[in-house]
Order: C-alpha cells, then sequence, then structure tokens
C-alpha cells in the first residue's frame, strides 16, 4: 500500500510539475485555460480527490478550462504561486496575507466548514491530564499541526499562548505533518497540547479514529474568517466577479452542494481583503511580520 | 471319529492360538506402536519447527513495524502510521495488528471485519471496541498474541500487538498428519506382509507341515516325509521326524508282514479246521446215525449196552468237534448273537430241567433260590447262546462236584445288570490256576487227569458271554467249591411286561404224521453211507420216493427229468459244488421252485451264509439229526398223516 501510494504520488507530482512547467513558458492567468491551486492541507491525493469535481465544476460553468494543481509542501506551493502561475488559489490564511502582500491575490471567497466560515484557533488537550488553563502547559511539550506558517495551528495557538504568559521557551513544541495530527499527538500522549484550528475536531479523519469526548479545548481563539480563495491581482475584474458568484452560489444547488461536501465544505462564501485583518494583526504579534 | 472331531477342533484352537499368529500380532502392534510414536514425534516436531517458524515470523515481523513505525510516531504522521500497518499486516496468518500509546489509546490497528476470528466475535458482541474485540479474539487457541515495544533512541513510545493465526500451521500439521498416517499404514501393512511372510516360510509352514503330519501320524496313518527346507530348527525338526517316520514306518511293515503271515497261517488253520469238521463228521453222520437206527432194533441188553456207549462216545466227540468249531468260528469273528429279550427263568428253568438226569446220576442236588413261578428279570441276549453258556456252568458244576453234592443256582440284580450265579460244592479251583480257567485248552491241574474234557468249554462261555455284552468271573477256594458268575444286561422292557411263553414244545417225532400222498425226494449225494442212513429214515414214509445221483451234474438232470418235491443237497461233490448244482436248478425254470435242503458236513459259517443268501430252503449239519430232517420234509412237502411211522 505505502509503495503504490509512493508510486502514484510522485508519478502525479511528476505531471503536476511537467504542467507547472510548461505553464511558466505559455500559460498566464489571461490565457484561456485557468489555474487553480491548493495549498496543502491534505495529501496530494486527497485534494485532487476533494478537489477535482469542484474544478470541473467551475470549468464547466465558466466555460474554459481549469486545471487544478496540487503542491506537496509549502515550498513548491509557494514556488507555484512566485512564478505567478495560479489563477485561483485556495489559501491559509497567513500565505493569504503573505501572498496578497507580495503577489498581489485578493480574496474573494472563504471556506463554510460545518456551517460556519469563521475558525478559531484552539490549544487543545486530554481531559484526563487535568490542565485547568493554558498555564498550565508551562514546561509541557506542545505540538501544532502543519508547520510555523499554519494561521489557526501554530500562528493563533501561539497567539493564545502569548495572551495567557507563556513565551517561547516555557514550553517545548513540535510541529505535526498537519493540524489533525495536533489533536492525536496529545490524544495518543505523545504531547501535552495540540495547537489546532477549532473545527478540526470535527473532521472524520479525527471523529472517525478517537472518542473526542475525551478531548477539551484549553483556549480558544476569536472567531476569524475561515480560509480564503483568492484570485491573481491581474485576473479581470468580471472574471474575478464571476468566480466569485459561480463558487458562491454552488450551496444553492443540489449539484454543488454535493461537489462542496466531497471537499468537506457545506459553502463557499464571499470575502474580501479586509476580512483578513485580524490575522494580519495577530501574525504581526507572533511571528514579527508585518503585511 | 471323536478323536477325528477333536483333533479338528485343537487344530482349530491353535489356529486362533497359534505362536506364529501372535508373533505377527506382536510384531503387528509393536510395528504400529513404533510407526504411531514415530508419526507422532515427526508430526510433534513439526509442529514445533512450523511454531518456531510462526514465533520467528511474528518476532521479524514485529521488529520490522517497530523499526518502521518509530518514525512515523515521532513525526505524529498517523496517516504514514496508518499506512505502514496496513503495509505489514497484509502479511499471510496475521489476524491483527494494532499500535496502543503509553497511554493505551489506540494509535493505528488493523482489524480485517471479515476475518473468521473477528467476525465470530462481533457476531456476539456488535458494539465492541476494537481493543475489546482483540481482548477476545488473542484468547483463542489458534491465535498467537505477541506484544513488541516501540522503542526509538532506547525511548519506548508504544507498543505493537500483533496476533496471527496457526490455522495455516494446523493445516500443514493436518495435512502432514494425514500423509504421516498414509505413510505409517503403508509401513504397517508392507511390514506387516512382509512378517507375515518371513514367519509363514520360517514358521508357519513348517510348523502347519508338522502338525498335519503329526495330526495324520495320531490318526493312525503313517504320513510321507515331511519336507522343510528353512535352514533353522525346524528344518532338523523336520529331519528328526522323518527319521522317526522312517523307523515307524519300517515297524510297521514288519508288524503287517507278521500280521499278513498270522493271517495267512489262521486262513491255514480255518481250512484246515474246515476241512477237519467235514472229515471228521462226516464219518460220525454214519457212527451216530447207524447207532440211532440199530438203537431202535430189537437189541439183546448186552448190544444196547454197546450201542449206547458208542452213541455217548459219538456224541462226545461230535460235542468236542462243535466246540472247536464254535471257539474257531468266535476267534474270526464269525458268530451271529441275535439279541432278543427273554425272561430269566425260562432258561434256567429249560437248562435245570435238561441237567436234572445228569445230576441225579452224579448225586448232586440242583437249587434253585429263585420263584420258579415267576418269569424272572427280562435280559437282553441270545437265548440260545445263553442256554449253552448255562449248561456248560451247570454241567461243569455237577461234574466236578463232590458225591453228594449241591449246586445252587441263584441271582441278583445290581442296576442296570443281573447276576447269576452258579455255584457248587466241587473240589474247587487253585488260587494260581484261576487266571487261565478261561483261556482254550488250559485245564486245572487237579481235575484234568481224572474228569473228561478238553478246556474249551469255559473260553467258550467267555467268548459268548462277552458278545452279549456281557461279563464272567469266578470265584473259587480249592476243596470248598467254586462261584462262577455271569453279568448281563438288563432288558429295557424288563419293567413293561411279562414275555409272553416262547418255549415251543419239544417236537416229538411220536407226533409227526406222514403224508399219504406220493411224493418223490432226490438226495444228491456222493457218498453211499450217508445216502444209505437217509434211505433207511424216508422208508418210514411209504409215500415218498427217494432217489440219489451220485454227482452234481447227474442230480441237476434227474432233477429236471423228475421235478422232485424236495432236493436234499450234499456241498462237497465230485464234479461241481452244491452251490454250483443250486445255482444251475434256480437258472432252469422248471427246477426253479423246488425247495433245496442242503445237507452237509462242512458247517463254516461262509458256506451256510452263502447257501442262504443264495436262496436254499434250509441247512442240515452232519451227522444228521433225524428229528430235525423229519421236521424239514414235513414242513416241506407236508406228507399224509394217515401214512405216518413212528420213528
Amino acid at each position: 500500500m505505502r509503495t503504490n501510494r509512493n508510486i502514484s504520488v510522485p508519478m502525479y507530482l511528476l505531471l503536476c510539475s511537467i504542467f507547472i512547467c510548461s505553464g511558466t513558458v505559455r500559460a498566464s492567468p489571461t490565457n484561456d485555460s485557468l489555474c487553480v491551486s491548493i495549498f496543502p492541507r491534505f495529501s496530494a491525493t486527497d485534494t485532487v480527490r476533494m478537489y477535482m469535481p469542484l474544478v470541473d465544476y467551475l470549468a464547466k460553468k465558466l466555460g474554459r478550462e481549469v486545471r487544478l494543481v496540487t503542491s506537496r509542501n509549502f515550498k513548491t506551493f509557494w514556488q507555484a504561486l512566485a512564478v505567478g502561475k495560479c489563477d485561483i488559489v485556495h489559501f491559509n490564511q497567513y500565505h493569504y496575507i503573505k501572498s496578497h502582500h507580495k503577489f498581489g491575490y485578493k480574496a474573494i471567497l472563504m471556506n463554510e466548514e460545518f456551517g460556519s466560515s469563521t475558525i478559531a484557533g484552539t490549544i487543545i488537550v486530554r481531559k484526563d491530564k487535568g490542565y485547568k488553563s493554558l498555564i498550565d502547559l508551562k514546561d509541557k511539550k506542545i505540538v501544532f499541526g502543519g508547520g510555523p506558517k499554519a494561521m489557526q495551528s501554530y500562528i493563533i495557538a501561539t497567539y493564545l499562548l502569548r495572551k495567557a504568559g507563556l513565551q517561547d521557551g516555557d514550553y517545548r513544541y513540535e510541529f505535526t505533518k498537519n493540524p489533525p495530527n495536533a489533536i492525536l499527538a496529545p490524544y495518543f500522549g505523545q504531547a501535552d497540547a495540540g495547537g489546532v484550528g477549532d473545527r478540526v475536531v470535527e473532521l472524520p479523519v479525527i471523529t472517525r479514529r478517537i472518542d473526542t469526548a475525551k478531548m477539551t479545548f484549553l483556549g480558544r481563539g476569536e472567531q476569524l474568517p475561515h480560509l480564503p480563495w483568492a484570485v491573481a491581482g491581474t485576473m479581470p475584474e468580471a472574471l474575478a466577479m464571476r468566480i466569485q458568484h459561480v463558487l458562491s452560489s454552488m450551496s444553492n444547488t443540489t449539484d454543488g452542494s454535493s461537489i462542496l461536501n466531497n471537499a468537506a465544505l457545506t459553502g463557499l462564501r464571499v470575502a474580501k481583503d479586509s476580512d483578513y485583518d485580524q490575522h494580519r494583526l495577530i501574525i504581526q504579534e507572533v511571528l514579527g511580520e508585518r503585511y | 471319529m471323536s478323536d477325528t472331531k477333536t483333533n479338528t477342533n485343537t487344530r482349530q484352537t491353535f489356529w486362533f492360538n497359534s505362536l506364529g499368529i501372535k508373533s505377527v500380532l506382536v510384531v503387528i502392534v509393536i510395528v504400529v506402536i513404533s510407526t504411531s510414536w514415530l508419526s507422532y514425534t515427526t508430526i510433534n516436531n513439526q509442529n514445533a519447527q512450523l511454531e518456531t517458524h510462526l514465533e520467528e515470523k511474528i518476532r521479524a515481523l514485529g521488529h520490522y513495524i517497530s523499526l518502521v513505525i518509530p518514525e512515523d510516531i515521532l513525526a505524529y504522521d498517523y496517516e504514514s502510521l496508518n499506512d505502514s500497518m496496513r503495509e505489514v499486516t497484509q502479511e499471510k496468518d496475521i489476524v491483527y495488528g494494532i499500535v496502543t500509546a503509553l497511554n493505551g489509546q489506540n494509535m493505528t490497528s488493523f482489524l480485517p471485519e471479515s476475518d473468521p476470528y473477528i467476525e465470530q466475535v462481533l457476531k456476539n458482541s456488535p458494539d465492541a471496541e476494537i481493543l475489546e474485540v482483540i481482548m477476545i479474539v488473542k484468547q483463542h487457541p489458534d491465535i498467537i498474541h505477541r506484544e513488541f515495544p516501540v522503542m526509538f533512541d532506547n525511548k519506548h513510545y508504544a507498543t505493537l500487538q500483533l496476533g496471527v493465526t496457526r490455522q495455516h500451521v494446523n493445516n500443514i500439521s493436518a495435512s502432514i498428519v494425514k500423509t504421516q498416517f498414509l505413510y505409517a499404514a503403508m509401513i504397517i501393512l508392507l511390514l506387516g506382509c512382509a512378517i507375515y511372510l518371513v514367519l509363514v516360510r520360517q514358521v508357519l509352514h513348517p510348523v502347519n507341515k508338522l502338525m498335519n503330519a503329526f495330526g495324520e501320524l495320531g490318526e493312525g496313518q503313517v504320513p510321507d516325509e515331511v519336507s522343510i527346507d528353512t535352514n533353522n530348527e525346524f528344518q532338523s525338526l523336520g529331519n528328526s521326524y522323518n527319521m522317526m517316520v522312517s523307523k515307524l514306518q519300517h515297524s510297521l511293515d514288519a508288524l503287517v508282514r507278521a500280521r499278513d503271515e498270522a493271517e495267512s497261517a489262521n486262513h491255514a488253520k480255518s481250512d484246515f479246521l474246515s476241512r477237519m469238521s467235514h472229515e471228521l463228521r462226516t464219518p460220525m453222520n454214519a457212527i451216530l446215525g447207524f447207532s440211532q437206527l440199530l438203537s431202535m432194533e430189537e437189541l439183546t441188553d448186552e448190544q444196547k449196552s454197546c450201542v449206547k456207549h458208542i452213541l455217548t462216545a459219538g456224541n462226545h466227540l461230535l460235542g468236542l468237534i462243535t466246540e472247536i468249531l464254535e471257539i474257531h468260528r468266535i476267534e474270526r469273528g464269525h458268530i451271529k448273537i441275535n439279541l432278543e429279550t427273554i425272561r430269566l427263568h425260562e432258561v434256567l428253568d429249560e437248562c435245570s430241567n435238561m441237567l436234572s438226569d445228569m445230576a441225579a446220576k452224579h448225586n448232586v442236588k440242583l437249587v434253585m433260590t429263585y420263584d420258579t413261578t415267576q418269569a424272572g428279570p427280562g435280559v437282553l441276549v441270545d437265548k440260545q447262546r445263553l442256554r449253552q453258556v448255562i449248561i456248560n456252568l451247570i454241567s461243569n458244576a455237577i461234574k466236578y462236584n463232590q458225591d453228594p453234592g449241591r449246586v445252587t443256582i441263584h441271582y441278583e440284580l445290581f442296576g442296570s445288570k443281573v447276576q447269576l450265579h452258579v455255584t457248587d460244592t466241587g473240589i474247587g479251583i487253585d488260587a494260581s490256576e484261576l487266571e487261565k480257567i478261561f483261556l482254550p485248552f488250559e485245564r486245572s491241574n487237579s481235575i484234568a487227569h481224572h474228569i473228561e474234557g478238553v478246556g474249551i468249554g469255559l473260553a467258550l462261555c467267555k467268548s459268548l458271554i462277552e458278545h452279549m455284552q456281557g461279563t464272567i468271573h469266578v470265584d473259587s477256594t480249592l476243596g470248598s467249591g467254586s462261584d462262577f458268575m455271569i453279568e448281563l444286561p438288563l432288558s429295557a422292557e424288563y419293567e413293561a411286561a411279562y414275555l409272553t411263553d416262547q418255549i415251543l414244545p419239544l417236537a416229538l417225532v411220536d407226533e409227526r404224521i406222514v403224508s399219504a400222498n406220493h411224493h418223490m425226494v432226490l438226495y444228491i449225494e456222493d457218498n453211499p453211507q450217508n445216502f444209505i442212513l437217509v434211505k433207511k429214515i424216508f422208508k418210514h414214509w411209504e409215500n415218498i420216493d427217494l432217489i440219489n445221483a451220485e454227482t452234481g451234474r447227474r442230480g441237476i438232470e434227474l432233477a429236471i427229468n423228475g421235478v422232485p418235491d424236495l432236493i436234499l443237497l450234499d456241498i462237497h461233490l465230485p464234479d461241481i459244488n452244491g452251490d454250483e448244482v443250486f445255482a444251475q436248478l434256480q437258472s432252469n425254470e422248471t427246477t426253479r421252485n423246488i425247495p433245496v435242503v442242503v445237507v452237509s458236513a462242512d458247517v463254516m459259517p461262509g458256506i451256510i451264509d452263502k447257501m442262504q443268501n443264495m436262496g436254499i430252503h434250509g441247512y442240515l449239519a452232519k451227522p444228521l439229526e433225524i428229528d430235525k430232517l423229519i421236521d424239514i420234509v414235513e414242513r416241506t412237502i407236508n406228507p399224509d398223516h394217515d401214512n405216518h411211522t413212528n420213528i
């Protein structure tokens, strides 16, 4: 199984790379075909499985070719953004803010998951650990989902720890490959706490695997706009609006809802860049980066 | 018959108890046990090896997983952990695999619901958690459950639990058992056959040969030599047996030769006696016949005395000849005993009546101690022979008695026997002579000189009594007398009813009536004296013509031409024997129905039987008893009563 996966994923990535490289030469946001890139929130396989129907739906509605591009990690994802390959990009909040700052991407939509278009960063622990407040995590091991650029799992979670008075060095921390693992690690006792978005605990990958009733949020931030979908700054306004309309109205149809469900979404809501100003403040607070 | 049956049973029993069969069974049992033990050991070893192999497989798998998954666990990559587990647990025989965190939580697990063990548990407990399911499944005897710590840098991160089924091993074991059993069965069969063949060749076959040979020997046959070539003790035994049989055969051949010689001598004696009998009885016929006729004539007292002496001496001589012939007849087994049920008293009465004159002459008193008015017990005997024996004993008791003396006759019942005693007050017999008193021609030395006899009477009595299933004993004290005891079997009908009086009145010649009709009798006889004697007898029938033919052929001719009413036929004729004459008469239509009475001094049973079987009307022995001749003539041709003459 692992072998199969290892074979199929590189093959797919190879194809994608070839496609991206070829696009560098001849494709541009103004070309007839559109490129959709999804940030590495899930595995490449899952990403294709979840978002391909949505891309096909969009192509059908737009009447033009729309291609899906996935990235194995944030490095390749960012490289793709840097060369201006991607017309429509699904970001996490941090990368959106950064790409908006550097490449001019503009938020047009945000995720609605489990009926909510907002998400809060949290610190999650096992109930049987007996922690009462975040300060109890002093000298404990905390895992953050996804990496140091993960908005909910690390940046907001760290922001919560800072607010609680725990500074860098007051606790040990590591990063998990993805946010769900930041819940599983404390559940399995590998860590004392996990930093993760509050909606992650409701994902089937978590609920099917562990007894979530044994977990509790020791700290939870304010509800902030969910993961954004942005279009290249060079994209014509009409096309951007067209895309925004097509995707935000998907939940109004049965077919669209089904496609959204396949992507673990209940809808896509209209968003704008200023919706992420709070994130910009938090990033500055935690990472010291000003955008 | 009984011996043969016993022998057969013995052989059947021997078959079941045969050492060879027992040996075969023992060897087979040993082979079965050893093969079973070998199979059991082999199977156990195989099972142990399979089990070890399985253990090693689990251990290797466990170590491999333990090496692989720490990377995933340390990276908090639980998807990869899942993939790793899913990959390794695809191995054959793995029923389940689970990685538990140190806090006991299930980090990842492989638990196929289609697995029969898990399916069974889930069927019984559908809501069971994964850990609960594993807890139950691992209790199953077919499941090998092993746990491996997941370590990295000597730090324990999790625990790997693997469950492996022995089903595959069990299937292999079952297959091995089946194969081993098949091999064992084949080995047993082949070994059993081989052992059986060896035992048959080396033991059973020679033993059977010897057993059969001894069996035949036991049944009185002399078997052929036994051929055993087993090169072992049985061959030596067979050779010894053959030597024994060879010597036995020689001994038997010698015995057969001796028997043949004895039989040849006996035949010669028989022939001699037969001839002697004929030769002695033929002149005796004339002597006694003419003496009887002479005694009927008007003679002086002195002449009468002389004739009487002739008759007495002749009768004595005739008695001796008769007794010798009787003894000879018994020895040859030719005596004919006609057993019948009679009442003892009638025989005793007859005998006492017959011997009363003799007793009176010797001044011996005959005393009967039984109730003579009763018939007495029934005994199964030949009446004539019993009478002969009793007469012999009583006459002996009279002869050897004292003057005056007494002979007491009495009997006692003992169970199914009757013991008849003839006790005298005579001179007695010395104890040393009692043993040989019943041997032929043996006489007591004390009496041999002054009392006539040749000493065959008691031997004859003993033989006759034994032929009637009885015994005879003597108890005697020298000077005081003897007690002869005969023990006879009682008749089964003794208790039933009294015998009817079978004693026929004596046929007195005076009462005979001669027929007035004219008849012709042909007497074929070469001896003129015999014919003259018979002619003199026939003179008393005026209406009978007696004609003579001196040869057999002449007799046949006369019979065919004259058709006599009766033919008297001698056996030994100059041209052809009497039996040939009779055969020719029978073959002729004219003479076939003429009654033929053989008149011969040859009283050997073979001759009499032969003639009787040919169909003769009667047989008269020479010397002729006139009463019997008259009786047979009367009964055959029934002469007229009005013309009879007293004889």
